[in-house]
Parts: structure tokens; sequence; C-alpha cells
């Protein structure tokens, strides 16, 4: 069943990206929702909360506090929810599904299945569960022979950010493994030769665990604690 | 189970769009990997198939297979795959991944959480069985208030269009009920060289 009350977005962009993101309940009743931005070091740094009718939207207004850091964002309902983010810049644009484990946008093992040599190309990977995970990301080219390994521990409710620079830019495709259950993005910058300045955009990583994955247990409302 | 044998794209279009479709064999055997492309009847107008070694990819050649009208994509594989579709047109760019019932991107019930007023936003939906599907529309502003509804019938294996002439030119959400399992794309165009391509989210 697909329907969940809780979405995660590994990112609400800093600097000159403007962002959107707007949540729809989609259940036949009143539904209380909490928002929750989170540094990529796991510090809760904004909140908000408010009751939307059914499918009414919220357009969430965290973009304030993301003026000079790049932020998570948690979405947590009593009834089911959909969101949607737009990450505007220009004419580039990231837009991205608000993630969860109900809708198979989360999990441990992620699949990007491009990658572009000559192109920007950037990941952001968002730990939703809180226990510190083994993060390791394999890049391989278009014939599927490894070119690069790496990782990193990611600390529960925590944020990681590589980009061509860890990749090698190389055409291919990005695997990224993971001991907890993770989100991830990647941002496609166009430039070079055959890619047009101007254009971006936003991939949510697919999941292929073979084995399903018990989503982690979460509360409703988010103690803000920490 | 999330990974598919099988994953659909709703639209290789026709026009001054250019299509690239890559697909992934995600297994550490040899994949043999089929692609077929129909029209909005379900009629197959092209196929081809490939060996793809383990973690290999494969551009489906099948942009310029069938330049004359829009056309779906089905790939069909003896392994799990994944795939990943971009549209172009100058600095407009629609985005998707390949859709499956394992991927919980093809359903009975799909919502999208955002027409927009003002822009163009386009819809279509691939009936990915062989049967013919009867689908219900609800077009609802940002409030929930219902302000249109409208149904259509998608034959099997066919698509279906429609615009924002058809859902009102509203600000809110829509909501797809069909009969048989459909994957569905929204395209907005924002009128100055951006576009955003969507997954319909599944509700089923």
């Amino acid at each position: 069943m697909p329907l969940t009350n809780r979405l995660y977005f590994a990112q609400v962009a800093s600097s000159v990206w403007a962002d959107w993101i707007q949540i729809i309940n989609v259940s036949g009743e009143n539904a209380k929702i909490q928002a929750i931005a989170r540094d990529w070091n796991a510090n809760i740094l904004w909140s908000s909360e408010r009751m939307s009718s059914p499918f009414q939207g919220w357009v969430i207004p965290v973009e304030p506090a993301s003026v000079t850091q790049n932020l998570s964002l948690v979405v947590l309902s009593d009834k089911a929810i959909v969101g949607e983010r737009h990450c505007h810049n220009g004419t580039e644009v990231l837009a991205f599904p608000g993630a969860s484990p109900e809708l198979g946008t989360a999990g441990c093992r992620l699949f990007f299945p491009e990658l572009v040599a000559e192109c920007g190309d950037w990941f952001i990977v968002f730990n939703i569960t809180n226990i510190e995970s083994q993060v390791n990301a394999i890049v391989r080219d278009v014939n599927g022979a490894v070119v690069k390994q790496f990782g990193t521990r990611l600390k529960g409710m925590g944020g990681w950010v590589f980009s061509d620079v860890e990749t090698g830019r190389v055409s291919g495709t990005v695997e990224v493994v993971s001991e907890q259950m993770i989100v991830a993005e990647r941002h496609l910058h166009y430039q070079g030769t055959f890619h047009p300045n101007g254009v971006a955009l936003g991939q949510l990583g697919q999941v292929i665990d073979i084995e399903p994955v018990i989503p982690p247990p979460f509360t409703f409302p988010m103690p803000l604690g920490r | 189970m999330a990974v598919a044998k099988k994953i659909y794209f709703p639209q290789i279009a026709a026009g001054g769009w250019e299509d690239w479709v890559r697909v992934v064999n995600i297994n550490t055997q040899p994949a043999n990997v089929q692609a077929i492309a129909r029209l909005d009847t379900g009629q197959i107008v092209w196929q081809t198939s490939i060996t793809l070694q383990p973690f290999q990819t494969w551009v489906v050649p099948v942009d310029p297979a069938y330049p004359q009208a829009n056309v779906s994509l089905t790939v069909i594989s003896t392994l799990p795959i994944v795939g990943e579709r971009h549209c172009h047109a100058g600095t407009e760019v629609l985005a998707f991944p390949g859709a499956s019932p394992e991927m919980k991107t093809a359903g009975t019930r799909l919502i999208f959480p955002e027409t927009v007023y003002g822009c163009h936003d386009n819809f279509r939906f691939l009936n990915i069985t062989d049967y013919f599907a009867f689908v219900t529309v609800i077009s609802r502003d940002i409030n929930g208030f219902t302000v249109r509804r409208f149904t259509g019938q998608v034959a099997p294996w066919g698509f279906w269009i429609f615009t924002d002439v058809e859902i009102g030119n509203v600000q809110g959400t829509l909501e797809v009920f069909s009969t048989q399992p459909v994957v569905g794309e929204r395209h907005l165009h924002y009128g100055n060289g951006v576009a955003v391509g969507q997954l319909g989210q599944i509700l089923s």
C-alpha cells in the first residue's frame, strides 16, 4: 500500500536557488502536518505545523531558514500525504516528489541509471533513520566496469553530498548502498559541447533492494529536542 | 521487491522534441532486453532487442525509429532493469524514471500534487494491460474543492492525453482513477524555456 504519512526531501537549497515544496493531504479527513528542517549534521533548525483539509495544498514556508545553508526536510502527518519540490534558478529546475519507504523511493540500495562525464553531477544522500549508517557509492562506466568506490559514515538524519570530484567525471551509472534506509537525489547540470547551459534536472535514486526493507519507526508529532 | 523486469515510458515524443532513453541491467548475469514502441491505439510500430552485460547501459534507439507520431515504450527484460528518459527541446527537459508496479509508479489511483494556473499542463496515461481502462479524472483547486471531473477510455497498451483545456487551467491538484493499472506523466511547461516532468504518485 503506497500511501504514506511521512515524506523526505534530501535538500532545501541555499543561496540563489528558490525552493518550492507543496504537500497535499490525500485523505478524506483533516490532517495535522508537521515539517522539520535540519542541517546536514542533523541539527533541527526550523519547524512548523498546520492543519490541512482534504486535498488542500500547503506550500511549506521553509525557505527563509535555508538562506545560508542547505537543509533537509521531513514532513510528517497523521493522515496520508503526497508532496513535490521544485528548486529553481533561472531556467534550471530540479523537481522531486517527496520520498518515502511506502512510495518505494527510500531504501538501502539505490541506483542512478546515468552519470554524464562532461556535465555537472551532484548527489545528496539523506539518512532517514536515527542510526548512523555506512554509505558506499559505486561508480561504473557504461559497460558496467567499476571505476570508483568510496563511502562515508552518515549520521542519523544527516546528509552527505558528493559530486564529479568523487565520481571522477565518468559517463556511466552510480549505485549507493547503505546499512540504514536512505533517500538520495541526483542533480544534473548540463554543460559542455552537447548539453546547453541553463538546463538542470533532478532525479531520485531508484530503489533496487532485493529483499523488503523494514521502514524505520517514527513518532508523530516528532519531538523537537534534537 | 522493488526491482522490475518490465518498465514503461508513456511517451516518446514526436515533433521538435529529442528523446533519450537509457536502460541498465542491474544484475550480475547478462539480460536479454526487448523494447517495444506503440501508438496511442496500442498498435506496435517498432521493436528491437539486445543482450546487456551486468550493469551495462543501453540507449534505446527509439527516437529516430518512429518520428511521425508520439509513441509509448515498453522495455521487457529477462532480469531486473532500471531506466530513465530525458525529453529535450532547447532548455526544456522532461525527465522520468522508467515506471513499473514494482517501483510503485504504476497503479489504479494516481495523484499529481500540482497543477498550475497560467502555465501549460499536459497529462498522458499509458494503459499497461491487455484490457480497456476506464479512467476518471478529478481536478481540484488548492483548497481541495472539485473543479472538474471527466472520464476517458484507454485502449489496451494505448495512451490518452489531456491538457489544461480539460482540467480547467486550475491552480490545484489532479487525481486519476482507472479500472486497470496505468502510468501517468505530467508535463509542466512554464512558457519561458522551462519544463518539468513528473510521474503520477500512486495512491492505490
